[in-house]
C-alpha cells in the first residue's frame, strides 16, 4: 500500500465529525443492501449509531478476479445541506478487505434530491495489492415522473453513466427505482454493463 | 480534473435549488430566539398548517395538544422514517403525519405532554434535518 494511498485511505475512513453530517440511516437505523451487476454480487449490511456514518460488513464475489471476500467498511457523511425543499450530502466511505491491509477500497459519493429531481455521483478507487486497481466512477440523474405522499410508492426513472477500469469509456444505461416504506428495489441494464441491479432494506 | 469539476459542482447544487436555506435558517434563529424569550417550552411562528389534515387528524379525539413543526431536508420517504421512529418512542405521541410536500411534521400528543420546542429540535436535528418553526394547537 502506497503511503499516499494508505493516507488518503486513513483520512477517508476516520474523517472528522467537525464538519457536517446527515444519517447514512437515521440514528440507530440497521440497512441490510444486496449489489449485483457485471463486476460483482454483494451483500451489506451496516448499521448507523448517528445519522453521520454507518459501519458494517459487506461479502462480496468479485466476478472480475473470481474470488470471494469480506470488507470491513464504513461510510461517513462529511457534509450536507438541507432546504426547505432539497437536500445535498457529501460521503467518504472506505473498506478492508479480508483478504488483509493490501486490499482495500476508498471513496466519495453524494446526492441531491427534491421530490421531483434526484443526481448523484461516485468515485471509488479498489487497491489489490497494488496491482490489480480498479477506479470506478458514475453519475445518477433521475426525475420522480409524479410526486408521492410519505408512505405511498415512489418511482424514479433514471439515467447511470459509468466507467471503471476495465472500460474503454463512459457507459450509459436506464434505471428504474421503486421504495415504499422500508423496501427500496433499484434496477439497470445496459447492452455492455448487462444488469444492475440493488435491493435495500432498512429498519 | 474532471473529478474536482463535479465535486465543486455538486456543492453549488443547492444553491441553484433554491434560495430558502438563508430565509430558513433566520426563521429557525427566530423560533429559538422565542423558545428561549418563553422558557424553552413553545414557539408560535408563522407556519401554514393544513386545517383540513389537521381535523381529519384531530377527529374524535379530545385532551389533546398538537405541534406542526416545519422541517428542512424532508424531501424524501427514506428522510422521514427516522423522525417517525424517533417521535414514536415518545409514549405521550398519540399519533404522527409527515407531509413531504409542505416539509411539516405534525405530532399529536396527549394533552399530558408539556411541549417542549427545543426536545423537538433536538430529535430533527439527530436525525439530520432542520427544523425551521412551530405551533402548537390544543384541542
Amino acid at each position: 500500500m502506497g503511503i499516499v494511498n494508505f493516507l488518503i485511505f486513513l483520512l477517508t475512513l476516520f474523517i472528522s465529525n467537525v464538519v457536517h453530517a446527515r444519517p447514512v440511516s437515521y440514528p440507530g437505523g440497521h440497512t441490510f443492501m444486496s449489489k449485483s451487476n457485471a463486476s460483482y454480487d454483494s451483500l451489506y449490511y451496516h448499521y448507523s449509531p448517528t445519522f453521520k456514518y454507518s459501519v458494517g460488513i459487506e461479502s462480496v464475489i468479485d466476478k472480475r478476479i473470481n474470488k470471494k471476500y469480506a470488507y470491513a467498511r464504513s461510510t461517513r457523511l462529511i457534509n450536507r445541506m438541507n432546504t426547505k425543499s432539497s437536500q445535498r450530502n457529501f460521503y467518504a466511505q472506505g473498506g478492508i478487505s479480508s483478504n488483509g491491509f493490501g486490499h482495500y477500497f476508498y471513496g466519495i459519493h453524494g446526492d441531491w434530491e427534491t421530490r421531483r429531481l434526484f443526481s448523484g455521483f461516485g468515485i471509488k478507487k479498489t487497491v489489490v495489492d497494488d496491482s490489480q486497481n480498479d477506479f470506478e466512477r458514475f453519475v445518477l440523474l433521475g426525475i420522480a415522473p409524479y410526486l408521492g405522499g410519505y408512505g405511498d410508492l415512489h418511482s424514479w426513472l433514471m439515467v447511470k453513466s459509468m466507467r471503471n477500469s476495465a472500460m474503454d469509456n463512459w457507459k450509459s444505461y436506464p434505471v428504474l427505482r421503486f421504495f415504499k416504506g422500508s423496501f427500496l428495489v433499484e434496477a439497470g441494464y445496459g447492452q455492455n454493463t448487462k444488469w444492475d441491479a440493488h435491493l435495500m432494506y432498512r429498519f | 480534473m474532471k473529478s474536482i469539476v463535479l465535486i465543486l459542482a455538486f456543492f453549488s447544487l443547492p444553491a441553484v435549488a433554491n434560495n430558502c436555506h438563508t430565509e430558513a435558517n433566520a426563521d429557525h434563529n427566530h423560533a429559538h430566539d422565542h423558545a428561549q424569550s418563553n422558557g424553552g417550552s413553545e414557539i408560535s411562528a408563522n407556519i401554514e398548517i393544513d386545517e383540513s389534515k389537521l381535523k381529519k387528524m384531530t377527529a374524535g379525539l379530545s385532551n389533546i395538544k398538537v405541534a406542526v413543526v416545519g422541517v428542512k431536508g424532508m424531501v424524501c420517504d427514506f428522510c422521514a422514517r427516522g423522525l417517525e421512529k424517533a417521535f414514536k418512542k415518545d409514549k405521550l405521541v398519540v399519533d404522527l403525519d409527515v407531509d413531504l410536500e409542505k416539509g411539516q411534521l405534525m405530532i399529536v400528543y396527549n394533552a399530558e405532554k408539556n411541549i417542549d420546542y427545543n426536545e423537538i429540535s433536538d430529535k430533527i436535528i439527530a436525525n439530520g434535518q432542520e427544523p425551521i418553526k412551530m405551533e402548537v394547537r390544543e384541542i
